[in-house]
């Protein structure tokens, strides 16, 4: 009788979460600056974008900003100038270094005439501690926020450190992982096509009307999709069906992922302490492949670790009983002519170090991200991670005795591989530290 | 349904009021041990259905008509013990009354008001005297009969939401509330983050909530006074009594040791039922919530003018839970939030003669919050520790005159406050850490005179003049732009450290409180009152979050931090109908505060040296109209009431937009609700049975919702800009009990009742709070209701004599 009242209270007592529909008319304009620069020999890039809320329909549309002039002063004294590398991302001279020590502060004036300006930020003057070493345990409850709403498997990355004792030091850890990809393009209503294709209109009034031929020129290259033409009407291909094919790589590939949490730390509980089993990283456990995981521990300036624990509090510590009620997130960079506009995001500087960890994720169990899918496991090679990335089983254009719905003449060896093509979040590029 | 219910009863009453024969019951009413007759002793009959009353005249005669039937008369006078019979009325009777004028003569002079009926001859306004007896009918959530949810059954008193670490009374804050048992202040009035109040139910003798005019004795605090007392034992019988429910079990003793001298009290409560939680749901497995009070009095009277009371009281809480957050920057694999309440009373009591009265009390408390945080693979637990300790004496000497009542009294209180204390036990990273202890005095004295002026003019005039020492050792920063009137109070301002040493005076505040009542009788059953109070709080918690936490910060006021002052102006209406069935009031308020205290974004007050530079000071104003409905006699009693109530605040103490919000705008606290609407109601069933329902409305309080999101560092983040423009849905909720005493209806020395309740009857999923949460890329709303199901519990109390 008592057990069966405490489950009825159990059921009551346990507090629902709901979710609720996005209800809010938007009325933000706001320009984002997102620069922190460090001490690496990496590429240093500063993105400015200006997030504003359609007055209509209030949904925030995001749009980079392009033909601003943005400058780095480097201990008040010099002023290294930004090229615009892709829309909105402004990248400094390849043999800028950052050093300790050193203080640094962000200029820039938008293509009106406005001018900004950041509060100064000084490296912190100490080298961040090196991580000692990771270890990695799986746990089925790894990830605080759940892929596709319910899976939370994944793998806990956990530091070692000494902190130092001679400064108050600010962390945050970030990551990224290299996962090995077989498929490297789709092509949606089309096929992939290693040279130049030719298309030629053929006008029939025959029941199958109009129809194009294609034809493969080996002369010029092409190594793109090649969308199939729509026939002028009476054509049976018209319109055209839906279809999408994928395409195995043709060299080594590898996937890159980022983190997108935020991980800070503050030491001033445990200054010049060991400090072991800090959970840095949540690699999701995407595939039952081995991955790289290199884990970037930063030291990073009392303010922007204050910019950052105030994000990570308003945004990702919510849902308790006692919340901090949310504030404005205006970041150090202001309207040099009107102290009173928000202007969101940090410009700062930080020290850097990482290492790299070998996750064999031989100790992982159960069904991973890959396989969860309603078809299960994929019989394709690489067809876990294509569903990690698609949320689908990959497609290979058919081979003969099937016919595929674009077919091309003169072309050898159907289907092609695809090319490997670079980008952020893919490389042909063996990463150092992987292991066949 | 009810309201028919309601209708029949009013008819049946009626209907029986109508159609009899009158008899006369009349008598004589003499002191026992000299036969001099009793001079203006009320008579009383049938006080719990249609009270007739009257009072005896010069030769101790008295005369009352009633009609044929069995009726309970009660007869009273102070300083003797009342008198109760019940008699049986065929014809005009003679009842002679011998009134013994020994004994507890002292209890009823300290208890008893003057004449019957509070509410319309009582000067001061705003004040509720809660019967416990009430109280322990009304539907409770969990079946733990609680005080502080049943409070917020009355106007002007409502909190946050469900978990609600206090209760905000007419635009104040929790922490504005001077909560006392038995004179010693209780700092955290609830168990369980909210779920259930301190007070152990069995102990509570009686309830007196001051939300208007607040007598001159009490001060401290800017808001209200919610005074608690506990039961003096019985000094001849001894009594057993306790119960059981799903969440607690409750145990009280009361036993004579010297028979008529000297008597005990002791009461426990313990909740350690939560095993069944982790066996009921894996979903609860990381739910840990035990608690446990309990409370011992001693009385001794001395002799006929000399009593002396001691209590103790002690209470302890743990509750693990992931709705709370985590201490940041400790590695913790679980949180756990602990607190402990240990109180102490001494009182002696010394009439002089029975018009005049001393009464010393010396008393400490100490409330100890901690939060532990076990550390992964070593199981070591890291814990932050507050300590709050407080010892006050203090003295009244009360004079009664036939029309005036005077009080005069003294206080002085000593606080011993560490602010947080970080002890690492055997944890290889953390270090230790504390913050600089504060220590004050708050001294007081007060007069207060309560006076008939004319038949229709009742006065109450009080001055408490208060004045606070913040003491060294110390460190006192100085802020560069100090004196411009608007000081900025950031790190980078500092210009220098004044260094104070043990007992020097840092600083120091003071100044009047007049609290001040009045009362004008329209007639015999109406008047109105008018009130106006000032009151000033030294010590105040200091917070950021919707509600305070059990660990949250308790600052005293010192050179940075003034104490926050309260002027409070109200007026009100009552009316009584014939024979005091019902009650009617209507009260208007409105309450001005200043030196409230806001925060900065980001701020973090945990072990802290100089929250000042966290803290924005600002003002708050507050007003409202209190309408309350009362049925007190009969088989169906309660009451309704509606207040629309509304608080808000302003702090612009700085021209950058750090240092305002909403850009300096008055914007809604918190806890505004602009309406609110309670109906109590409990149907006795004859003796066996009693049926309770409350019903509560009230409009949802305001919540911080993004005005847009923006895209930084490949997610989408939400954008907040000023604070509290939206609100959440309204709260409704309807719990029912039903109470069945003694089914075996036959008169035994155990006693037992069952008691059913059901909280939350219909199961809405009343918000607690919407929140915006960046998951992945995305960011989301969601709600959060704290009891989203019906809730229903049984609990068995026993009595035995």
């Amino acid at each position: 009788m008592r057990l069966f009242l405490t489950l009825l209270l159990a059921v009551g007592l346990v507090s629902c979460v709901d979710p609720v529909d996005g209800i809010l008319l938007g009325t933000v304009d706001v320009l984002v600056v997102d620069g922190i620069i460090n001490n690496l020999p990496e590429p240093q890039v500063i993105r400015l974008n200006r997030s504003k809320s359609d007055p209509f329909t209030g949904q925030t549309g995001f749009t980079p900003i392009t033909g601003a002039t943005i400058e780095v002063v480097v201990d008040s004294a010099e002023a290294i100038p930004c090229h615009e590398t892709t829309e909105g991302n402004y990248q400094l001279p390849s043999d800028f270094k950052g050093k300790i020590g050193h203080a640094y502060q962000l200029r820039f004036s938008l293509a009106d005439g406005t001018r900004y300006a950041s509060t100064q930020q000084i490296m912190p003057a100490y080298p961040v501690p090196a991580i000692n070493k990771l270890t990695a345990r799986f746990n089925p409850k790894s990830l605080r926020t759940p892929l596709d709403g319910f899976y939370t498997a994944g793998h806990d990355l956990f530091v070692e450190f000494k902190d130092p004792v001679e400064a108050h030091n600010y962390y945050r850890w970030d990551w990224k992982i290299w996962e090995k990809q077989q498929w490297c393009r789709t092509c949606q209503q089309g096929v992939y096509a290693v040279y130049g294709i030719r298309d030629s209109l053929v006008l029939s009034n025959a029941s199958r009307g109009n129809y194009y031929i294609y034809t493969e020129d080996r002369s010029t290259r092409l190594e793109d999709c090649y969308r199939e033409l729509t026939p002028p009407a009476f054509s049976y291909r018209t319109p055209l069906p839906n279809y999408a094919y994928d395409y195995m790589c043709r060299t080594n590939c590898w996937e890159i992922f980022y983190s997108h949490d935020i991980t800070v730390f503050d030491d001033v509980y445990t200054n010049g302490g060991l400090i072991t089993g800090l959970k840095a990283a949540q690699i999701p456990f995407y595939t039952y492949n081995p991955c790289l995981v290199e884990v970037r521990q930063s030291s990073l300036t009392v303010d922007a670790y204050g910019y950052f624990k105030a994000i990570q509090d308003q945004t990702e510590r919510t849902g308790g009983l006692a919340d901090t009620p949310p504030s404005v997130l205006a970041g150090n960079v202001h309207n040099v002519a009107n102290r009173k506009e928000v202007v969101v995001g940090f410009f700062s500087a930080s020290v850097l170090t990482s290492l790299r960890y070998w996750l064999d994720r031989k100790d992982a169990s159960g069904v991973s991200f890959g396989g969860s899918g309603p078809a299960g496991y994929g019989g394709d090679v690489g067809s876990e991670l294509f569903y990690v990335l698609n949320r689908r089983q990959p497609a290979m254009e058919p081979t003969p005795p099937a016919i595929p719905q674009m077919v091309i003449q003169n072309s050898l060896n159907r289907p092609p591989t695809a090319f490997c093509l670079p980008s952020d979040t893919r490389t042909p590029n063996k990463p150092e530290g992987w292991r066949d | 349904m009810l309201r028919f219910l309601f209708i029949l009863l009013f008819g049946l009453n009626s209907l029986s009021a109508s159609a009899q024969i009158l008899y006369t019951l009349s008598g004589t009413i003499r002191d026992s041990t000299s036969n001099q007759p009793v001079v203006r002793a009320a008579v009383v009959l049938d006080y719990d259905k249609s009270a007739t009353g009257t009072y005896t005249d010069e030769q101790g005669r008295y005369s009352i008509k009633t009609r044929m039937g069995q009726h309970i008369v009660v007869v009273r006078s102070i300083g003797f013990v009342p008198f109760r019979t019940t008699i049986s009325i065929r014809g005009n009777t003679t009842l002679d009354v011998r009134l013994p004028s020994v004994a507890s003569q002292l209890e009823e002079v300290v208890v008893t008001s003057k004449g019957y009926d509070r509410n319309v001859r009582q000067p001061l306004l705003g004040v509720s005297q809660i019967n416990i007896a009430t109280l322990k009918k009304m539907p409770a959530a969990l079946g733990e009969v609680d005080i502080m949810r049943s409070l917020q059954m009355l106007p002007g008193v409502t909190s946050v939401g469900e978990a609600a670490n206090g209760v905000n009374i007419r635009g104040g804050t929790t922490d504005q509330n001077l909560i006392l048992m038995d004179d010693t202040p209780i700092f955290n009035p609830t168990h369980m983050f909210g779920l259930f109040s301190v007070f152990p139910p069995d102990a509570v003798g009686g309830l007196d909530l001051y939300k208007g005019n607040v007598p001159a004795r009490y001060g401290g605090r800017a808001a209200s006074v919610l005074d608690i007392s506990l039961r003096n034992p019985d000094l001849n019988e001894f009594k057993l009594s306790g119960g059981a429910s799903l969440v607690a079990n409750r145990l009280t003793v009361e036993t004579p040791i010297i028979k008529g001298k000297l008597g005990l009290l002791v009461s426990g409560r313990g909740a350690f039922n939560d095993f069944l939680l982790r066996l009921a749901s894996k979903r609860l497995d990381d739910i840990r919530a035990k608690f446990g009070d309990g409370a011992a009095k001693l009385f001794w009277r001395i002799d006929d003018r000399n009593t002396v009371t001691a209590m103790g009281y002690f209470s302890q809480d743990l509750f693990q839970t992931n709705l709370l957050g985590s201490l940041a920057n400790v590695n913790a694999i679980n949180t756990q939030y602990a607190q402990q309440t240990a109180n102490g009373m001494v009182r002696w009591f010394h009439a002089f003669n029975p018009r005049l009265n001393l009464q010393t009390t010396a008393l400490v408390a100490q409330y100890i919050p901690r939060i532990l945080s076990t550390e992964d693979s070593t199981f070591n637990k890291v814990v932050l520790k507050q300590s709050l300790l407080q010892r006050q004496v203090k003295s009244n000497l009360n004079y009664q005159l036939d029309n005036q009542k005077i009080e005069i009294g003294i206080s002085g209180t000593h606080y011993r406050l560490n602010p947080g204390e970080l002890i690492p036990n055997n944890s290889l990273a953390v270090n230790y850490q504390r913050t600089p202890i504060e220590n004050a005095m708050e001294l007081g004295i007060y007069a207060e005179d309560e006076m008939s002026v004319s038949e229709k003019l009742a006065v109450s005039v009080g001055l408490r003049y208060s004045h606070f020492l913040s003491l060294g050792p110390s460190v006192v920063r100085r802020y560069g732009s100090e004196g411009t009137g608007g000081a900025v109070y950031d790190i980078t301002n500092v210009v220098d450290s004044v260094r104070y040493g043990a007992g020097q005076v840092a600083s120091q505040y003071g100044g009047f409180e007049p609290r001040l009542g009045l009362r004008y009788a329209l007639g015999d059953n109406s008047s109105i009152k008018l009130g106006y109070n000032l009151m000033r709080q030294y010590l105040q918690v200091i917070t950021n979050t919707t509600t305070p936490l059990p660990t949250s910060r308790w600052k005293t006021s010192d050179a940075h931090i003034q104490p926050q002052v309260s002027q409070l102006w109200s007026a009100g209406y009552f009316h009584n109908s014939k024979n005091n069935i019902f009650e009617l009031s209507a009260e208007v308020y409105w309450r001005s505060t200043q030196h409230i205290l806001d925060y900065k974004p980001g701020a973090d007050f945990l072990l802290q040296p100089y929250p000042e530079t966290q803290l924005l000071p600002g003002r708050s104003k507050a007003y409202g109209l209190e309408i309350m409905m009362a049925k007190k006699k009969g088989e169906l009693t309660g009451w309704v009431n509606y207040t629309y109530a509304r608080t808000l605040n302003q702090v612009a103490a700085g021209v950058d937009f750090q240092q305002q919000i909403n850009g300096g705008d008055w914007y809604k606290a918190n806890y505004d609700r602009p309406h609110s609407l309670n109906i109590s109601l409990n149907i006795n069933q004859g003796r066996h049975h009693s049926f309770s329902f409350n019903f509560s409305y009230s409009t949802g309080r305001p919540y911080t919702a993004p005005e847009g999101f923006i895209r930084y560092q490949g997610r989408t983040y939400p954008y907040y800009d000023e604070r509290n423009q939206y609100r959440l849905p309204d709260y409704h909720r309807l719990d029912f009990a039903w109470n069945i005493y003694n089914p075996s209806m036959k008169n035994r020395r155990w006693q037992g009742h069952w008691t059913f309740t059901v909280y939350n009857l219909y199961g809405r999923r009343n918000v607690y709070s919407i929140f915006y949460r960046t998951e992945g890329q995305a960011t989301n709303p969601y709600r959060l209701s704290i009891f989203a199901a019906p809730i229903p519990s049984l609990t068995y109390n026993f009595e035995f004599k």
